[in-house]
């Protein structure tokens, strides 16, 4: 058991001292043997000799050991680039309202914009959540058209600039035929398109045949599959289905709430954002009831990546496991090494260079091998996440960002102290070698 | 769980398995719950209709001035932080504020909400919850709930604990159940002896 002060005070740190110390910790044994080995010696310049007269040798065993390394960085960084990617695809969508059914296929229709055929809530459901008085933005989502390979989605001008900010290009539509595009729809401002019933492989083209729309506007950049979607008018597809336009006659015409329940068609999603972070979780329990459920994408979210904890923790280890053989590797690699320098090293004790001098070089030379490895790790593993994330990216429209973070530099530190310590006993044989066959060698 | 897990990997592996201790404290405070089922404690529980436990229905139940607090229930934990859920039901003519809570098995109790932040699951702090005349707050995993910090002994299943829920009208105070460390709802361990 953990004693309480200990705990206390662990728990009391802020993350990033947690981390810093654990790199520490994990670093600790290297940087302890280091100095236990080289205490009172330098052994340095003839280190640095022996890594020059076998380079090649050496450059090729520190690039084993840094694409090693790089493998399993690279799959710690990715795997978390893509939670905080998905995560971060979702944070707009504070709390989102459909007919009941399953959270995790609403979430993919309504945040990721993998549409499906679902009930639509009903004017007077709309009407209660968006007059409820915690309810700062209520947002109808109305998918299920697409043009090309963008979804088309009905919904107001507030919720295109909650979800952007300020459009980069144009203007707000304001107007049933106009059209406000994603970051990375390949369609300009003034052209103009007919939207087929429908998305993907089903989708109807000419179902909407007669209609056309027109982009008035872009939006910035939103790292989410929203960046390729056409965003119109809740009333434009309402319209283009037939269906009334959710205002009175008289008043024919607008565009955006309030909305007439009597003529508000439905929608499939409503998103719910409330100015009080805690009024957010009352919305949602009022919001669950017998015709609507109401659930936090971010939470669904988390119970799918909860779900590929397993995932995760099998990688975690696939990581570890692959150091250790590397370590392995490296303890083989290093035998091998150093009876280049056999003859050398006997050279030198036959010289009446000490014992311990002749091991500090010998682990020196090694840790160096190893340190440098690990260092070009680093940067193999960044590399290699740079490029699968620009792949993930461009496949799945989720922004993935390439980044390091302290469970990388844990790993490596790790690796750097285990290996460090198995470098010992390469040094420990060189002394048990015998001078004069060395020498005769 | 993955904690421990992640302690023996790391001993196992001597030093080189950071990146699990790591996952550890980046999980800390929730266990990563599979499903939560918000209304299904309840209605299971109507449904079985043990009337001859009506003690022990009266044990997970606790009512002022029209406000009821419904099966509370937290994980076995040894690390003396929990989460505590429970439904409150607000039978009254008004609106009631669930601002906190306060109990002797802890040295602090607060009312948080559940969020994701940078791909972290976290729990944030909030100073109330409103619920309304003729409403339901559930308090469930992944959602809010109350966290109990410094416990003073490590709670088991089947162990019970007092809580008492601080709402701007008084104090209601509960039986809480410890259920098993990866419980998702309230067991209604009373019904199943």
């Amino acid at each position: 058991m953990v004693p309480e002060f200990w705990s206390e005070f662990w728990y009391g740190l802020p993350v990033v001292a947690q981390d810093a110390l654990w790199f520490v910790f994990l670093l600790l044994p290297a940087i302890l043997a280091g100095v236990a080995v080289v205490w009172s010696y330098r052994p340095f310049s003839l280190v640095r000799a022996m890594i020059w007269r076998y380079r090649w040798t050496n450059a090729l065993f520190v690039l084993l050991i840094a694409v090693s390394v790089g493998l399993g960085v690279g799959l710690i960084a990715q795997e978390r680039g893509i939670r905080k990617g998905t995560a971060r695809a979702a944070e707009k969508f504070d709390l989102v309202v459909t007919a009941p059914g399953s959270e995790v296929q609403m979430m993919l229709a309504t945040v990721y914009l993998q549409p499906v055929d679902v009930p639509l809530i009903d004017g007077a459901t709309y009407d209660a959540i968006a007059s409820n008085e915690n309810v700062a933005l209520a947002a109808p989502i109305a998918y299920g058209d697409s043009y090309r390979e963008s979804s088309v989605i009905g919904t107001t001008a507030a919720f295109v600039t909650h979800l952007s900010g300020d459009l980069t290009d144009g203007r707000m539509f304001q107007a049933v035929d106009e059209a406000v595009v994603g970051a990375r729809v390949p369609l300009d401002v003034g052209d103009s398109f007919t939207p087929s019933h429908g998305v993907g492989d089903g989708a109807e083209e000419h179902a909407h045949d007669g209609v056309s729309l027109r982009v008035v506007g872009r939006m910035a950049p939103t790292g989410n599959p929203w960046d390729k979607a056409i965003l119109v008018p809740v009333e434009s597809v309402w319209k283009v289905h037939g269906l009334p336009l959710g205002h009175r006659p008289e008043r024919d015409g607008q565009i955006g709430p309030p909305f007439d329940p009597d003529y508000f068609p439905g929608t499939p999603a409503i998103l719910v954002r409330a100015d009080q972070l805690w009024a957010n979780y009352a919305l949602r329990s009022e919001f669950t009831t017998e015709r609507t459920m109401a659930f936090f994408p971010g939470a669904v979210l988390s119970q799918l990546h909860g779900l590929l904890g397993d995932v995760r923790q099998v990688m975690s280890v696939m990581a570890v496991v692959t150091q250790l053989l590397v370590a392995a590797g490296v303890l083989a690699g290093l035998a091998v090494l150093i009876r280049l320098y056999a003859r050398r090293l006997a050279l030198l004790r036959a010289l009446g260079a000490p014992d311990r001098f002749v091991f500090s070089v010998v682990w020196t030379y090694a840790a160096t091998l190893i340190g440098a490895g690990a260092v070009l790790g680093i940067g193999v593993g960044l590399a290699a996440v740079g490029i699968i994330s620009r792949i993930v990216t461009a496949r799945t429209d989720i922004l993935v960002e390439a980044s390091l973070g302290w469970p990388e530099f844990h790993l490596v530190a790790g690796f750097v102290s285990l290996t460090v310590l198995i470098a010992l006993l390469p040094a420990f044989a060189a002394l048990s070698r015998d001078v004069i066959t060395d020498l005769r060698s | 769980m993955i904690r421990t897990t992640s302690a023996a990997l790391a001993l196992v592996v001597a030093l080189a398995a950071p990146g699990l201790a790591h996952d550890a404290h980046g999980q800390h405070g929730d266990q990563a719950g599979a499903h939560h089922e918000e209304d299904r404690d309840e209605t299971g529980h109507n449904e079985a209709g043990h009337h001859d436990h009506a003690e022990e229905e009266a044990h997970h139940l606790a009512e002022i001035e029209g406000v009821r607090a419904l099966h509370a229930w937290t994980r076995a934990t040894g690390e003396g932080t929990a989460l505590v859920f429970v439904t409150i039901e607000n039978k009254g003519e008004a609106e009631v504020k669930l601002e906190g809570a306060e109990s002797a098995a802890a040295k602090t109790a607060e009312l948080v909400g559940f969020q994701l932040k940078d791909g972290e699951p976290t729990y944030v702090y909030l100073p109330f919850v409103s619920v309304k005349p003729g409403r339901k707050l559930a308090l469930q995993p992944k959602g809010l709930a109350i966290r109990l910090g410094g416990l003073e002994q490590p709670l088991n299943k089947g162990d019970e604990l007092e809580v008492e829920f601080e709402f701007d009208t008084g104090h209601l105070e509960m039986h809480v159940q410890v259920e098993a460390a990866d419980a998702t709802q309230h067991s209604h361990a009373g019904h199943q002896h």
